[in-house]
């Protein structure tokens, strides 16, 4: 039996010992990585917890970015059954769904650091925790602005995390567009005590902050139905604060604001920072690979060949075509004719540099994966390209990769400011306005385009509408300029969508071709379809009379199945809220 | 075991040195042959002189010659499985002995975890599958033989592809969690799952982005070693399993070796697998039709001159004869058992290959087994068991938009295969790049090797005769390979000229010790047995992955070696669970049962508030058979009621979920670290509460028995990750979201019956039948969600962002969730007098690409507002089948002996979602089904009206033709249900609709063989034992209404909470399969 009680003391101490040992050998947390709880300690790692606000969360909205703001507008086509061309979407479509992910998710993401850095134990220095909650601030204000302008009423999440404790996230209701716009300004407001006045290259300021509220007031000063006075007043004073104080400048030339190796420039204020350095899916800019032609880059990811600049938007430069001849374009005096679309016989020294430059039609009919002319309007876009691997190497340091680049995308610039400011300065009236500051700021922005441009002795609300398509084209923002108008003049934003030339060229490339190799253009052959009808633009415009008519998308449908009062039918107003005394920072 | 016959005999003569001549001369040999009722010569069966000691074992040829002392002895005959025999000598010199099986001992013995028990003495609900089932079918990995077979066990392939793997539901869906596959327990040792998608091995999105994916974590496992199978259903069977138990336990146990001369087993097969069911699409004259009534309607301006007369176009390619094959596969596995009385073992070798139906996948698997037991003492025994094992697979992504299927079927019968030149075309038109599926599938590498090193040792004390005490250590050492290359390759226009390559290698080791102490005591009339114990068991894994691009052909796959920017890769984590368990049954006269079970079980997967968590149970038995008033009915031969009652539980979500880690994201303004989830500190265990009746019956000295089962059980305290509406944040690319909180948020409950009867109609001397028959019934219902929030409800996706399935309270699980159609619209009267169509036009002015018009589906208003719109959507069929079925015969007559197994599912609906693809008619680059000739055709009211100047459409633009002239459209075919085609689809018909939704219900001749075993006089001239040579076909038939090719589709590998959703699923193939089996 001896053995028996050496066993009996053996298995005694083997269930004493794991008992004992149980919750060392039971507490485990995530070993591979920092948490929540053992970062945002020191100032590097707050201001490293926020990096990732001005890129990952927002890579869904890419594609959602240019067919809501340029193919809905008419500035751009991603191909003739797109149904941001033919105003045809619905609640599942897969562009606009992501691009409400992105959205929110910016939002999640500001909330969530924001709730870390002020939680945070770590000593950190009060500038340096004031610029992160600040900027944590100015995003989701940003992402917000963003909501607002495509959907129209949406809910307003303060905190995701109290949200989720309370359990009441399926019970929210869509509130008042006012409400949103109050809470924008409320949040923006804040983020700008909070801000510095000069921010480190490439990070958001006090003055980057201002600069979008201006734009902010601009949109919201229409959103009753007829334009508020003081809403652009305001407006038109925090713009003039910037463009006065801001110490920012305008790039001298136009063009240089798009290259690579100038991405910091001083004009980007929203500027969205992606790097094709790295590994992390959701750091990179895509974007050549969805407007890009097949063969321009290294990696056989570019699929762009079958968009282009709508013939509206050409004739807007002042350029037809069927009718010109290719001097109307290559000496065209608006240098942002060339920095926006690829038209025949442009070149790009910034692209493929180690080939000794890139040459649209050369390219067209020698090195395209598709051989020859795609684009239906034959206009390629400029804007968010960079080339090749070597031309990335060169602009940013670091290799490109598939669906990848480090080329910035500006949600704001300066020239925006400026033509804020002008347009707000003219009034309610919207009547010309012969200021010389107005006038000053409008050619600011012109005469950088056109070097030596008549200065006129007045401008009107109409140059500056035309101005901005100019200036802004293919930069996220035409659709929100019809969004903003319609609160307030639906019929004028109606009308001019429905008189836009948003159909294909036929022939065209035939006339490329003969141009190629000829050197001779003639267009007798092709012609512009105008068989297929003008899009119903009203039917994406609140239908009936009891409420305001404006512009908004639908909600993604799925969201309407957990919470139902999104419905298109439902509360079609919104739920007002007392945003100042709800919500607290 | 020549040479323990050597040492015997060496000892027999020592003896006879030692007891000298005149001992030898009061001895007497006795000579004899052992058989078993068959006839067979029983091998190695110990032959003793009762009182004596010593002894001597049957040869191979069941001889056996023993000296004994006393010619009136009694000799004993002992073999394991067969019931020991005494016989009185008398006087006699040869003594020819048939042994009988011992079914009190033999076939009663079940396992049931931590132990064994008599099936008498079992009151909780189990059912058992053994080696001859199994072998029925023909299977690459051991859970695909769970089919059918089992009352209350759903088992759905999840593809058709070699060693892939399949859903297996004890008793219904009890939890969303991704992972409600059962507990494996293979001869004590916890399957090690390694993950289920193809993320988890390193492939990235390359299989899927689902949860599930085709990969089975038991294919690795070879099933020839397998013996035998223990499905534990209830709460008081797997309640000794607690936090691990929820799902129910498969207990496996893997052959051993029997005492006697070694025997040796080769069991080889040869098989075809064909898939015989091809969808009917269009050919090219067929296409080339299609595509011209777009151009006469104006859908599409450019005709086409190749399509001008197709009568005179030949039938294009087809590329479903292309993509799929005639594949073969064989296996072969060697196996040799033996021993002696104090030690045997069973090793053994096996091999397979097998290919896909699609071409470019394939599975291999090598695999060894060594099992080894030892009375070392005879207070101590030993076991040893230690396998091996080593797949490759080459995948393929299938069930997917993106998948082979997908793009076999939509690819247009005008591109051939090849290029006159021989290499690969493809098509790219107007920016819609179909890329050539069998270049993707031939050319583009997802493969994966795993290899795994799993065993066993334990030790049996029993220091007095009640006592026992276990002692084992288990381990799995594991190791996978997944390799992505992405060659360099030119389809036609198409081009990739960068090649892209990642491998990455997971490892992984788990370890567990248990201890457990059994005491078995009876007095009387009562009998009573305790058990208690512990183990603690810990899981490491890591993985390291390199990835580059641009290397410099496709010859050599490495990384390094590529000029692109090369990205690296690393992970580490762990889990542990430490746990302590007690259990006591109690008998009374073999007529009252009762058994308890508790256990208390901590697990790292939760924070230190939650970590501990108990589980009860008990069952009671009462055979009733066994009193008085029923032990002399002679039809009656048991008769058992068995109640149980339990709680089990659920940890299995991965490690800290309970707190927020940050994960990196690189940005232009530098490196940055993001939370990646909404934490949730309160997270604890899922508990399952089950309630089970049962009845077994056996009639005619058990020539018929029945079990009836009626559980309910219900699932509390869900571990599932919350699905929030977007504006949470939660939505979208997982690297830029956050992730939603998992935590606990309702409950499920599954109530079902359960039938399984068995007989034996004919037994004669040359011909014999027995079938098995098995119905399960299950209810599944949702009945709560994160109380008191209102609308909360979980979704799936179809594809992308798809909402194909939603999960509401009160309801079961998955239902489909879309509109209702109710027809075509006939003419423009027609959609003025419905309910509001959601593109109709707020101006009053209709446009056959912008809005409604006639030909359109029209959806029903199903909330009665007027207006058709997404509140109109409702639950459109679930996939749940209403009850499951199998049906299995076999025959013997003299040495043929042959099986049927039908089974079969009722009542489930399948998605048919290929389908929605199939018949879009939006694009005129993509086939179609012939199904679209049907659709709704077009045609003017009046022909004659004249449209040369033009008519105004009510806006002021002009229409030169009838076919956009709202007023003068109407369906010429009025009872079709297929809408026009249209390049805009303007009122999305293709949405998601009960279109789609197909009677998934089938009845399936899953396998029908044929044997033939040799005499074993004829074959043992040969030297051989046994010779079984057989065919078999599995799949043959499979009798369905549904359209697509096949209504078995299980769980989705696309997105979680999705289940019956076909989007291209790797039909299961059938087999035609010969093989030998023989023993020597």
């Amino acid at each position: 039996m001896k053995r028996n009680i050496f066993k009996y003391f053996a298995l005694g101490a083997l269930v004493a010992v794991s008992f004992a040992s149980c919750d060392d050998f039971l507490d485990r947390p995530s070993e591979d990585n920092y948490n929540q709880d053992n970062y945002y300690q020191t100032d590097d790692q707050c201001i490293s917890g926020v990096n990732y606000l001005y890129n990952s969360p927002w890579y869904d909205f890419q594609r959602g970015f240019l067919k809501v703001a340029e193919e809905m507008a008419g500035n751009y086509m991603f191909g003739t059954t797109s149904p941001y061309h033919t105003f045809t979407i619905n609640g599942s479509d897969q562009d606009l769904v992501n691009m409400s992910y992105s959205l929110w998710a910016e939002i999640g993401h500001c909330n969530a650091v924001y709730d870390n850095i002020k939680a945070s134990s770590g000593n950190l220095t009060p500038s340096v925790r004031n610029q992160c909650l600040g900027e944590c601030l100015a995003w989701k204000a940003m992402a917000y602005f963003f909501l607002v302008r495509t959907f129209g009423e949406v809910p307003i999440l303060h905190n995701n995390t109290a949200s989720l404790n309370a359990g009441d996230y399926n019970t929210y209701p869509k509130n008042y567009k006012s409400d949103i716009y109050e809470y924008i300004i409320y949040t923006l407001e804040t983020a700008m005590d909070l801000l510095p006045a000069k921010g480190s290259k490439g990070r958001l300021d006090y003055y980057c902050a201002e600069g979008l509220l201006a734009k902010v007031y601009l949109a919201k000063a229409g959103v009753t139905g007829t334009l508020n006075a003081d809403d652009l007043k305001k407006a038109a004073d925090y713009a003039k604060d910037v463009i006065d104080n801001s110490g920012r400048k305008l790039e001298d030339n136009y063009e240089d604001i798009f290259l690579l190796k100038n991405r910091y420039t001083e004009e980007g204020l929203f500027v969205w920072r992606w790097t094709a350095d790295g590994a992390n899916w959701t750091r990179q800019n895509s974007y050549q690979s969805d407007l890009g032609m097949g063969g321009i880059d290294d990696w056989a990811a570019t699929w762009g060949d079958w968009g282009g600049l709508t013939v509206d938007m050409q004739e807007a430069f002042g350029i037809k075509l069927l009718e010109q001849q290719p001097d109307a374009w290559l000496s065209n005096v608006d240098s942002r004719l060339h920095a926006t679309m690829m038209l025949p016989g442009f070149k790009y020294s910034q692209f493929w540099q180690d080939k000794g430059g890139f040459d649209y039609l050369e390219f067209l009919y020698e090195y395209a994966t598709n051989s020859g002319l795609n684009s239906p309007t034959g206009a390629n876009t400029v804007k968010h390209l960079y080339g090749d691997t070597y031309d990335h190497i060169q602009g940013a340091g670091c290799s490109d990769a598939r669906m990848a680049s480090s080329v910035p995308t500006f949600l704001l610039r300066l020239a925006d400011v400026y033509l804020i400011y002008a347009e707000a300065s003219l009034g309610a009236s919207r009547s010309a306005s012969s200021n010389a500051d107005v006038i000053d700021a409008f050619m600011a922005v012109r005469n950088r385009a056109i070097p030596g441009a008549n200065r006129p002795a007045s401008v009107t609300w109409e140059d500056i509408w035309k101005e901005r398509r100019l200036e802004l084209c293919m930069e996220g923002d035409r659709w929100y300029d019809f969004v903003r108008v319609s609160y307030y003049d639906p019929d004028f934003c109606v009308k001019e969508l429905t008189a836009q030339k948003r159909n294909e060229f036929w022939g065209l490339a035939d006339v490329y071709e003969t141009y190629y190799k000829s050197g001779t253009w003639d267009a007798s052959a092709a012609s512009y379809n105008d068989g297929t009808t003008a899009p119903n633009v009203a039917s994406l415009m609140k239908g009936d009379n009891e409420t305001p008519n404006y512009f908004f998308l639908p909600f993604p449908t799925e969201d309407v199945t957990f919470n139902p009062l999104l419905g298109s039918d439902v509360n079609a107003e919104g739920d007002h809220v007392d945003v100042r005394t709800v919500y607290a920072y | 075991m020549k040479a323990n016959l050597l040492n015997w005999k060496v000892c027999m003569l020592c003896l006879m040195a030692v007891f000298g001549v005149s001992v030898a001369q009061a001895q007497v040999i006795v000579k004899g042959n052992v058989q078993d009722v068959t006839g067979e010569p029983l091998t190695g069966v110990t032959v003793q002189e009762m009182g004596a000691t010593g002894g001597t074992i049957t040869d191979i040829d069941g001889n056996y010659s023993l000296q004994v002392k006393n010619p009136q002895a009694t000799l004993v005959f002992r073999y394991t499985g067969m019931a020991t025999q005494e016989i009185k000598l008398a006087g006699r010199k040869t003594l020819d002995v048939t042994l009988k099986e011992d079914l009190a001992n033999l076939e009663e013995v079940v396992v049931v975890g931590y132990g064994t028990m008599k099936k008498s003495d079992l009151a909780g609900a189990s059912v058992s599958m053994d080696e001859s089932k199994m072998k029925q079918s023909i299977i690459s990995s051991l859970d695909q033989s769970l089919q059918g077979r089992a009352a209350g066990v759903q088992a759905m392939q999840t593809s058709g592809a070699p060693g892939s793997s399949s859903s297996i539901r004890v008793r219904g869906q009890a939890t969303i969690n991704s992972n409600a596959e059962p507990l494996y327990v293979i001869d004590g040792v916890i399957v090690q799952t390694h993950g289920t998608s193809g993320a988890d091995y390193g492939l990235g999105d390359k299989l899927g982005n689902g949860a599930a994916s085709t990969i089975s974590p038991l294919s690795t496992i070879n099933p020839a070693d397998i013996v035998s199978m223990e499905i534990l259903k209830d709460a008081s069977a797997t309640a000794i399993y607690g936090a691990q138990g929820a799902n129910g336990v498969v207990l496996i146990t893997t052959k051993r070796g029997k005492a006697g001369e070694a025997k040796f087993t080769y069991d080889g097969m040869l098989a075809w697998n064909r898939q015989t069911k091809r969808l009917d699409m269009m050919n090219l004259r067929e296409f080339a039709n299609f595509y011209n009534t777009f151009v006469e309607q104006g859908e599409v301006s450019d005709p086409s001159s190749y399509y001008n007369d197709p009568s005179l176009l030949g039938v294009g390619t087809n590329w479903q004869d292309e993509v799929f094959q005639t594949a073969f596969q064989q296996q072969h596995q060697f196996s040799a058992q033996g021993g002696n009385d104090k030690v045997k073992y069973y090793v053994s070798g096996g091999m397979m290959d097998q290919d896909g139906t699609l071409i470019g996948s394939d599975f291999k698997r090598f695999s060894l087994r060594a099992n080894l037991d030892a009375e070392l003492k005879s207070w101590l025994k030993m076991g040893l068991n230690v396998s091996y094992n080593n797949t490759k697979e080459n995948l393929l992504k299938a069930d997917q938009d993106e998948g082979i299927i997908t793009y076999a079927l939509t690819s247009s019968p005008a591109i051939p295969v090849y290029n006159v030149d021989g290499s690969y075309s493809s098509v790219s038109q107007e920016g819609y790049t179909n890329p050539n599926p069998i270049a993707l599938a031939l050319e583009d590498d997802i493969s994966l090797k795993r290899q795994e090193m799993t065993g066993n040792i334990f030790f049996d004390v029993t220091p007095y005769k009640k006592v026992t005490w276990h002692a084992e250590y288990d381990w799995s050492v594991g190791s996978s390979r997944g390799d992505v290359f992405s060659p360099m390759l030119k389809l036609g226009t198409w081009s990739r000229t960068t090649n892209e390559n990642r491998i990455q290698k997971n490892s992984s080791t788990y370890w567990a010790v248990k201890n457990y102490v059994t005491y078995a005591d009876s007095y009387g009339k009562h009998s009573y047995t305790v058990m208690g114990g512990q183990e603690a068991w810990e899981s490491v894994w890591d993985y390291s992955a390199i990835y580059n691009t641009a290397l410099p052909s496709n010859e050599v796959q490495n990384p390094t070696l590529g000029d692109g920017t090369p990205s690296i890769g690393y992970g580490q984590g762990s889990s542990s669970m430490a746990s302590f368990y007690a259990r006591a049954t109690y008998n009374y006269d073999n007529r009252y049962l009762g058994t308890y079970t508790w256990r208390y079980d901590g697990s790292s997967n939760f924070g230190p508030k939650n970590r501990w968590a108990a589980f009860n149970s008990f069952a009671l038995a009462w055979r009733f058979s066994q009193e008085s008033f029923l032990k002399d009915v002679d039809w009656l031969s048991n008769g058992k009621l068995r109640f149980g009652w339990g709680q089990t539980g659920n940890a299995n979500i991965g490690g800290y979920l309970w707190g927020s880690p940050l994960s990196i994201m690189e940005s232009d303004l530098g490196k940055s670290y993001r939370p990646k989830q909404i934490a949730n500190t309160g997270i604890k265990w899922e508990t399952q509460e089950q309630f089970n009746i049962g009845l077994d019956l056996s009639f005619l000295n058990d020539r018929i028995n029945l079990v009836v089962e009626w559980y309910n059980k219900e699932s509390k305290d869900m571990l599932m990750q919350l699905q929030l509406p977007s504006y949470m944040g939660t939505s979208g690319n997982g690297s830029s979201a956050l992730s939603a909180p998992y935590g606990n948020y309702g409950s499920i409950r599954n109530r079902g019956w359960e039938f399984t009867l068995n007989a034996r109609p004919v037994e004669t001397k040359n011909f014999d039948w027995s079938t098995e028959a098995t119905l399960s019934i299950n209810r599944n219902k949702l009945v709560s969600l994160n109380d008191g929030t209102g609308n909360v409800s979980l979704i799936g996706y179809g594809m992308w962002t798809d909402v194909v399935t939603l999960s509401e309270v009160g309801e079961s699980l998955y239902n489909f969730y879309g509109y209702q159609v109710e027809g075509v619209y006939q003419d423009f009267d027609d959609i003025l007098n419905s309910p509001k169509a959601e593109k109709y036009p707020a101006n009053g002015v209709f446009d056959k690409a912008t809005t409604v018009w006639p030909g359109d589906l029209k959806f029903k208003d199903v909330n009665n507002d007027g207006v058709i719109n997404e509140k109109d959507r409702t639950n459109i069929g679930s996939p749940l089948p209403k009850f499951t079925f199998g049906w299995n015969n076999t025959f013997h007559y003299k040495n043929w002996d042959a099986s049927i197994f039908i089974n079969g599912s009722y009542g489930g609906k399948v998605f048919n979602y290929l389908k929605m693809k199939l018949t879009h008619m939006n694009s005129t680059w993509t086939n179609q089904l012939v199904d679209v000739a049907d659709r709704a055709v077009l045609a003017p009211i009046d022909a004659i009206k004249d449209y040369s100047a033009g008519v105004d459409r009510g806006d002021g633009n002009l229409v030169y033709n009838w076919y956009n002239d709202v007023t003068n459209v109407r369906v010429s075919n009025p009872n079709t249900k297929t809408p026009r085609a249209s390049i805009q689809d303007p009122n999305d018909n293709d949405r998601i609709s009960d279109r789609y939704i197909e009677d998934g219900s089938y009845i399936r001749l899953k396998n029908i063989s044929i044997g033939y075993t040799f005499d074993k006089k004829l074959v043992r001239k040969l030297h051989i034992d046994n010779l079984r040579v057989y065919a078999n076909i599995q799949n043959l038939l499979t009798i369905t209404s549904y359209d697509g090719y096949d209504p078995e589709v299980g769980v989705s590998t696309a997105s979680p909470n999705v289940y019956g959703l076909d989007n291209g699923r790797y039909p299961s193939p059938t087999t035609y399969s010969v093989g030998l089996s023989v023993s020597f």
